[in-house]
């Protein structure tokens, strides 16, 4: 199966190496509108804070950072995989895909979904040093910090799976998604950590995919936090079976819109 | 004037029937701008630990309501062109016999009404549920109007930019987005940049900036006329930006209408 999937992940690989050097004008002004526009929120959290006489330290600088690059990692996956199939669906080559590939479309969307996580992760790792070395942050990336990222990223895939399968039906989704991922970082709790609003916080927690594994990863890279608290508290694996279920959801409403799509014949159709 | 004005009729009219169409994604989103302002005031709250105050909160109402207008004018402007340009309909402007800048400017004054009452509907919704110190001042709020329509002058004049080098370069667009949402974050919208000296001076070069903070002095701080020094300012920016605007979009037409490349995306 594994081997099966190599060469469509590869020939995805190159698909998004192709599309990035064909607009890298556009994915670089990206990366560098996000690396102008955080720190000015950031700055603009700060003089709230202190024109209301609270302090906004390093741990709160540091807490709103990791937010920021896990959001920002997350939601460009969550954002590309419903306008890649819109875009396609609009130039008419979904069908062709469906006719050409000799997996199942489930499959090249999933090598679809690991190429542009691997976009996504170089993206980020740029506007990470560039945010670490302007503010003078100390963010240590430890084996289980990494496990918590690719965790909270599989389950973003999961999200980002159901709304393919709702472009492949309703057409029309990528516009709500963009503003439901921007406001994403305000309401997910990834700009400033929500933990002080208590049962609200849990339910964020549990619905959204991106809010316990920015949770997670604050402990571990600013408290210390680590591999055997997370387990013995039911936190990571809390949180793996969050991922799964929402992977196993994505994939669930996939199929049954990809299904309805075929029968009444919309795969060709926008 | 009578055929400006029988375009902006046609204008508004095009524009009630495309939302009422599109009822569901009208309400999706007013309701999803409206739980917007709520998180990024809850948020705040928490930075503060519950001490950001209704005047504060108002002020940033203030700045993301007319963000709100801006960006929704911007956006739709562009997006229209856009779309006309990729449905091969784009020509049919020149064909039409009306002038093409006057179709974009009724265009504008029609969106700019259609925003502004969406904007008015969620600050009526806004201001009772959060409990907002508004000042029932009449002289204040003629004020506020005009301050505000030469804020919105300044973002048509970015319009006008766009919408040029879209004759020229197409698929320019996608820019509008990314503008859009900088300006929110750059204009100092949701928090006044007084007091940052560095990001405040660079947001008086930015078309909302100065019209927000002169709309904040007039409905909060009680002000009844706006300052001379900062509303010449505000006239400045927008004439300049104005000016960019019409130009870029005389060049840009002479040029694609030279180049034929009207028809062409």
């Amino acid at each position: 199966m594994v081997m099966k999937l190599l060469p469509v992940l590869f020939s995805e690989l190159r698909r998004e190496y192709l599309l990035w050097r064909a607009y890298r004008l556009n994915a670089l002004s990206t990366v560098a509108m996000w690396g102008i526009i955080f720190p000015i929120i950031l700055i603009g959290l700060e003089k709230v804070a202190a024109d209301h006489g609270v302090p906004f330290g390093d741990r709160a600088l540091g807490a709103s950072i990791i937010g920021f690059l896990v959001w920002r990692l997350c939601m460009s996956v969550l954002v590309a995989m419903p306008s890649m199939i819109e875009q396609e669906s609009q130039v008419g080559v979904v069908e062709s895909l469906v006719l050409a590939a000799g997996t199942s479309m489930a499959a090249v969307l999933a090598c679809r979904s690991v190429a542009r996580s691997i976009r996504a992760v170089l993206e980020v790792a740029l506007l990470a040093v560039v945010l670490v070395v302007l503010f003078r942050v100390r963010l240590p990336l430890s084996a289980t910090a990494v496990l918590i990222i690719l965790l909270t990223l599989a389950g973003t895939c999961g999200v980002a799976f159901s709304l393919a399968g709702a472009a492949l039906v309703y057409k029309s989704v990528s516009s709500l998604t963009g503003i439901v991922a921007i406001l994403a970082l305000f309401i997910s709790g990834a700009a400033v950590p929500l933990n002080a609003l208590g049962p609200v916080f849990t339910i964020l927690k549990l619905a959204f995919p991106t809010t316990w594994g920015i949770d997670l990863l604050r402990g571990v890279m600013l408290s210390g936090d680590d591999l055997n608290s997370l387990v013995t508290s039911g936190a990571l694996p809390g949180l793996a079976l969050q991922s799964t279920l929402l992977v196993l959801l994505g994939l669930g409403l996939f199929s049954i819109a990809f299904r309805r799509a075929r029968q009444n014949g919309m795969l060709g159709t926008y | 004037m009578r055929y400006f004005a029988n375009l902006c009729l046609t204008e508004l009219r095009r524009t009630f029937v495309m939302a009422w169409s599109y009822r569901l994604d009208l309400v999706g989103d007013q309701v999803l701008f409206i739980l917007g302002f709520l998180f990024v005031t809850g948020l705040f709250e928490v930075t503060t630990d519950g001490r950001y105050s209704p005047e504060a909160t108002l002020a940033s109402m203030i700045g993301w309501l007319t963000w709100r207008v801006a960006a929704g004018c911007m956006v739709d402007t562009t997006r229209a062109i856009a779309t006309d340009a990729q449905t091969g309909t784009l020509e049919h402007l020149w064909l039409s016999g009306a002038r093409p800048s006057a179709i974009l400017s009724a265009r504008s004054v029609t969106l700019v009404v259609y925003y502004s009452l969406r904007a008015l509907v969620m600050a009526a919704i806004l201001v009772p549920l959060l409990r907002l110190p508004v000042r029932p001042d009449p002289a204040g709020w003629a004020a506020a109007l005009v301050v505000y329509l030469m804020t919105l002058a300044g973002a048509f004049g970015l319009v006008l930019v766009i919408a040029g080098l879209h004759l020229l370069y197409k698929n320019v667009s996608t820019i509008i987005y990314a503008l859009a949402t900088s300006l929110l974050f750059l204009s100092g919208a949701i928090v006044s940049f007084e007091g940052i000296p560095l990001l405040y001076a660079i947001s008086r070069f930015l078309p909302l900036s100065a019209g927000i903070d002169l709309l904040r002095s007039l409905l909060i701080a009680g002000q009844p006329r706006p300052d001379p020094a900062d509303f010449a300012l505000l006239i400045l920016n927008s004439t300049v930006y104005l000016l960019a605007g019409l130009l870029t979009w005389s060049s840009a037409q002479k040029r694609a209408l030279l180049d034929g490349s009207l028809a062409h995306y």
